[in-house]
C-alpha cells in the first residue's frame, strides 16, 4: 500500500507538488492545488486495500467547495471513472479555471450597492419605477413627457456602483441620443431626461410622434410587432396580402417621407400608379401622414383584424384544419406532452411519403411529425 | 390538380404569413392559386447581409405539406449554402432520409430557418466548396466580398419623394 502511495506522489510531482500522504494506516492525501495562482485545500480518501480511484472521495476547503458547488455529482463520477491521479487533477484543474474565470466576471455587488439604490428610489418616487430584474441590476424608469406621452428609460447599474456611474438610455429617434449616457446617481438621470431631453431636445420628435400614433392607432400595423419611440418604421397591411411600409425621418419630419410597397405586382402597380398621378396633392399639412397616403392611394386602411384564432390544438397538424372531407380530427400522439391531432388521412399520406415507414399489413409504423415519438396509423379507403 | 389537403393548408399558411410574419420578412403569394410566392427577407443583423433585402422565390408542390417547398434565391448572394443561382442548400427543404423536411414545418418557420442559415452559415454541408474553405480559413477576406455582394445587388432602390 505505501508503495503505491509514493508512487502516485512521485508520478504527480512535476504537476502537483504540493500533494503528500497525512495518514499512515489510510491511504488518504492532503494538499493544495494551484489553479490561476489560488492554492485551495483538499484532501482525497480512498477506499482501504484498494489501488484504484474507486470509491474515493474529495473534500475540499470552503472556498473549493463553493467553486464546485453543483458540480459535485460530475466530479465524483470522474473521479471513479478516471485511471490515475494525474488523470483527475488535470481535469479538477481544468474545472476549476473555469469556474474561476466565470466568477470573475460576476462580481458581488459593493458593500452599500442595495442602500443607495433603495435610497434613490425613495427620493425619485417608486412610481416612476417600472421594472427591474432580479438582481436590481437593470432597471427602466418611466417617465412622461411634455405632451403626456410616457418614456421608458433604461438604467444598468454597475457592481461597483456608486463609486462608478450608471449607464443610461433612452429609446430616442436619433442615433447619437440613443447612445448610454453616463449618470452619477438616478436622480440626475431622472432630471436630465425630464428635463432637458423630454422637455427640449425631444420637442422635435413629438411631431414624429405624433405622427406614429396616428398610424398605430387608425391602422393594422404588422411591423414591428411591438413599436419602441426609436422604431421610425411602421408596415401596415392594405388588404389582398400587400402592405405599405413607411419610414420618417426624425430630422426632417415633414420633409422625405420614404415608403416602399410589398405585395403582387398586379395589385402593386395599380397604387404606384396612384400615388405617381396624385404625389402633388401632398400639401396639406393639416393632415397626418396617414391621411395624406389615404388620400393619394384613394383607399382607407383597414384597421386591426382580430384573427380567428381557431384552437389549433384541435385541428390537424398536417392539413391545418378541422374538417376534412367530412372527417374530423381522429387520431393523435400518444406522447402526452405533444398529443397532436391529425386527420387519419393526412398522417397516412404523410407516412407513406417517407421511406424511413415500416408497414405491417395495413397498418403503418412511424414517427409523430412534431415530436418524433412512434406513431401508426391505418391504411385509409380514400 | 392538387390534393385535398392543399388548400385549407394554404389558408391557414396565408393567414400566419399575413398576420404573424416572421421578423424582418415579406412574404406574398404571386399568382392565385397559390404555387408561387415571393418572399423579400431584410438581412439578418450583425451578418454581411445587414441592410440588403434579399428576395427569395418559393414554389409550393401540388402534394404539399407532404413535400416541402422550394426556396431559390433571387437576389444574388454570397453565402457558402447558396449557390450561383440561387439553390439553397439547407436540410429541412429536403425530403427524409436525405432531408429533415416535417409536414410540422410550414413556410413561415421555413423562411426562419433561412434567416439562420443566412446569419450562421454552415461550412461544413457547402454547396460552393471554395466559398465555404474561405469562410472558415479567411472569415474577413469572405465578410468582405458578402458585404459587397449585398451593396451591389441587394440595396433595392427605395421610393422616396418629399412630402
Amino acid at each position: 500500500m505505501k508503495y503505491t502511495i509514493i508512487q502516485i506522489i512521485l508520478m504527480d510531482a512535476k504537476n502537483f507538488p504540493l500533494l503528500v500522504p497525512s495518514d499512515v494506516d489510510e491511504p488518504s492525501y492532503c494538499g493544495f492545488i494551484t489553479v490561476k495562482g489560488q492554492e485551495l485545500a483538499f484532501q482525497i480518501k480512498l477506499e482501504n486495500n484498494s489501488t484504484g480511484l474507486k470509491n474515493a472521495k474529495l473534500y475540499g476547503s470552503p472556498k473549493l467547495k463553493r467553486l464546485i458547488f453543483g458540480h459535485e455529482k460530475a466530479l465524483q463520477q470522474r473521479l471513479e471513472q478516471c485511471a490515475s491521479f494525474s488523470e483527475f487533477f488535470v481535469d479538477l484543474k481544468d474545472l476549476l479555471e473555469l469556474l474561476m474565470t466565470k466568477e470573475k466576471t460576476d462580481p458581488s455587488p459593493c458593500e452599500n450597492y442595495y442602500s443607495t439604490l433603495i435610497n434613490e428610489l425613495n427620493s425619485i418616487g417608486w412610481d416612476k419605477l417600472e421594472a427591474f430584474n432580479p438582481s436590481l441590476k437593470n432597471l427602466s424608469l418611466k417617465l412622461n413627457d411634455s405632451s403626456g406621452r410616457q418614456h421608458s428609460i433604461f438604467v444598468s447599474l454597475p457592481f461597483s456602483y456608486p463609486q462608478t456611474p450608471l449607464i443610461v438610455h433612452a429609446e430616442l429617434p436619433t442615433p447619437s441620443s440613443t447612445t448610454s449616457n453616463h449618470m452619477a446617481s438616478l436622480k440626475d438621470a431622472v432630471s436630465f431626461y425630464s428635463k432637458v431631453s423630454l422637455d427640449k431636445e425631444l420637442e422635435k420628435f413629438q411631431y414624429v410622434w405624433s405622427m406614429l400614433d396616428d398610424i398605430d392607432a387608425h391602422t393594422w400595423v404588422l411591423e414591428p410587432c411591438k413599436p419602441k419611440r426609436s422604431d421610425l418604421i411602421r408596415r401596415i397591411a392594405l388588404g389582398n396580402h400587400c402592405s405599405l411600409q413607411i419610414e420618417l425621418d426624425a430630422s426632417y419630419p415633414k420633409g422625405e417621407c420614404q415608403y416602399r410597397l410589398f405585395g403582387t405586382e398586379s395589385l402593386i402597380s395599380p397604387l404606384r400608379e396612384k400615388i405617381i398621378k396624385n404625389w402633388n396633392t401632398w400639401l396639406n399639412f393639416d393632415l397626418t401622414i396617414r391621411q395624406n397616403f389615404e388620400n393619394i392611394l384613394e383607399i382607407t386602411f383597414p384597421s386591426t383584424q382580430t384573427i380567428s384564432t381557431s384552437d389549433i390544438n384541435i385541428e390537424c397538424g398536417i392539413c391545418y384544419s378541422y374538417r376534412h372531407e367530412d372527417s374530423l380530427p381522429d387520431q393523435s400522439c400518444n406522447n402526452a406532452k405533444c398529443g397532436q391531432p391529425f386527420h387519419r388521412s393526412c398522417l397516412y399520406e404523410w407516412l407513406r411519403s417517407i421511406p424511413s415507414t415500416k408497414q405491417s399489413f395495413n397498418t403503418f409504423f412511424g414517427n409523430c411529425p412534431y415530436c418524433n415519438d412512434a406513431i401508426t396509423t391505418t391504411i385509409c379507403d380514400q | 390538380m392538387s390534393s385535398s389537403y392543399f388548400l385549407p393548408r394554404m389558408k391557414r399558411e396565408l393567414e400566419i404569413l399575413e398576420h404573424d410574419p416572421p421578423p424582418g420578412v415579406v412574404c406574398y403569394p404571386v399568382d392565385s392559386n397559390l404555387t408561387r410566392f415571393c418572399a423579400q427577407i431584410k438581412g439578418p443583423k450583425d451578418s454581411p447581409y445587414e441592410d440588403g433585402m434579399f428576395k427569395v422565390d418559393v414554389q409550393i408542390p401540388a402534394r404539399y405539406p407532404m413535400e416541402p417547398p422550394r426556396m431559390q434565391f433571387i437576389t444574388p448572394i454570397y453565402h457558402p449554402n447558396v449557390d450561383d443561382v440561387g439553390r439553397i442548400c439547407l436540410d429541412i427543404l429536403k425530403m427524409p432520409p436525405n432531408g429533415s423536411w416535417k409536414p410540422s414545418l410550414n413556410i413561415s418557420t421555413t423562411l426562419t430557418s433561412l434567416i439562420i442559415l443566412m446569419a450562421d452559415p454552415n461550412p461544413d454541408d457547402p454547396l460552393l466548396v471554395e466559398i465555404a474553405s474561405e469562410f472558415k480559413e479567411n472569415r474577413s477576406l469572405f465578410l468582405q466580398k458578402a458585404k459587397d455582394a449585398t451593396l451591389k445587388y441587394a440595396m433595392e432602390e427605395k421610393d422616396s419623394s418629399a412630402q
